[in-house]
């Protein structure tokens, strides 16, 4: 209730300030440390949770001129580089859709995000299928062919799309924390290059058992495969180091804890 | 004894900050003690305003913060621990001289009877 009412104050201030998500990320948590500060030493003086919440939102001063005076210190051109453009509201949404919710478990929210996916994919690869047959272009390839490699690369992405954010969780643990271990970011990292591996493998299995003609495991693929098998540990440990700052924003602050 | 309120200290702050750093580093919070304990209670400052002064001054390189390690077992937000560079103990020497300047000029028409 308290932690939210201060985290609810400091988002008040920092929100509109037109800047970098990392300035304004540092601007967060350190008037989040500010007020978590002031909120205990209320509390030690008057004795009321409440009462030491007002008072400490009361000492920071009026959010609208602190926004101004924050604003100020941005540099020209990160202010106009992060000046209002008209389709952000559209990627917030979109975002606010792909988050994972408060209650959800990650393997649910791993789930809907790849049913999703997989939806939209097949959606647009069937709209595609009859605007070719409609417009009467000839395939290079036969249907059966096209129609395993449909399969085939939607197979990949719902079991990719469900397998892979399971290793965000744990990577964020052996980043941050207690129990942070390099040694288990590297395994960790390890295995999701394998799933990767294992997911070409299987794409090429279903492509393989789609005929003789439906396409061959060539050198090519092989290195798209590398490719992509580094790829995504880097983009899971972005994506992990992205939901720790998150986390350290919102929840890991305690906020309400008196700060020693 | 009476007030000083945020108006009087425009212009000021800086060096009061700076001051308050020339005691040794400190994180915003504590700087903010040092200046009420240094105004002996006269001071009445909004204490978010300290923020864009210490954002200034660490972009003109007269301080530098740096987050405190989170690993201490402190619970809560990490706070950003400032300290005084060189070049900003230089600009704090300078500031001192000019307002001494400013208190014997201003001080002596003030203070001279009529």
């Amino acid at each position: 209730m308290n932690r939210s009412r201060l985290v609810e104050c400091v988002d008040r201030i920092v929100d509109p300030v037109r800047a970098g998500e990392k300035r304004k990320d540092r601007m967060r948590e350190e008037l989040a440390a500010h007020l978590s500060a002031s909120h205990a030493e209320e509390l030690a003086r008057l004795g009321d949770d409440e009462a030491a919440v007002e008072r400490a939102i009361a000492r920071l001063g009026d959010p609208a001129e602190l926004t101004r005076g924050l604003q100020a210190v941005v540099p020209l051109l990160e202010r106009w580089a992060c000046a209002p453009v008209p389709w952000l509201g559209l990627l917030d949404a979109l975002d606010r859709v792909l988050r994972r919710r408060p209650d959800e478990t990650p393997l649910r929210h791993a789930v809907r995000v790849t049913t999703g996916f997989v939806v939209v994919i097949a959606a647009a690869e069937l709209v595609l299928l009859s605007a070719v047959a409609k417009l009467g272009v000839r395939p290079r390839s036969d249907s059966t062919i096209s129609l395993v490699w449909a399969v085939g690369s939607l197979a990949v992405v719902a079991v990719g799309g469900v397998v892979l954010p399971l290793f965000v969780g744990p990577m964020m643990r052996a980043m941050d924390g207690p129990r942070r271990s390099r040694r288990r970011l590297a395994l960790l990292s390890a295995s999701s290059s394998l799933v990767v591996i294992a997911l070409g493998f299987g794409f090429a299995a279903i492509v393989w058992l789609g005929g003789p003609g439906a396409g061959s495991f060539d050198r090519t693929a092989a290195l798209r495969l590398a490719v992509g098998s580094l790829v995504a540990p880097a983009a899971l440990i972005a994506g992990a180091r992205e939901a720790i700052l998150r986390r350290r924003r919102r929840d890991g602050w305690e906020i309400a804890q008196p700060a020693r | 004894m009476p007030r000083i309120e945020r108006d009087t200290l425009r212009g000021h702050l800086e060096g009061m900050v700076l001051s308050a750093l020339d005691r040794g580093e400190a994180h915003g919070f504590e700087v903010l003690r040092r200046l009420e304990e240094l105004g002996c209670g006269s001071l009445t400052l909004k204490e978010g305003t300290l923020y864009p002064v210490l954002y200034r001054l660490e972009a003109a390189g007269l301080v530098k913060g740096e987050w405190e390690d989170d690993t201490e077992g402190r619970r809560g937000p990490r706070r950003r621990i400032y300290r005084l560079t060189e070049k900003g103990r230089l600009d704090l020497a300078r500031r001192r001289e000019d307002w001494t300047h400013f208190v014997s000029v201003i001080g002596r028409i003030l203070g001279a009877p009529s």
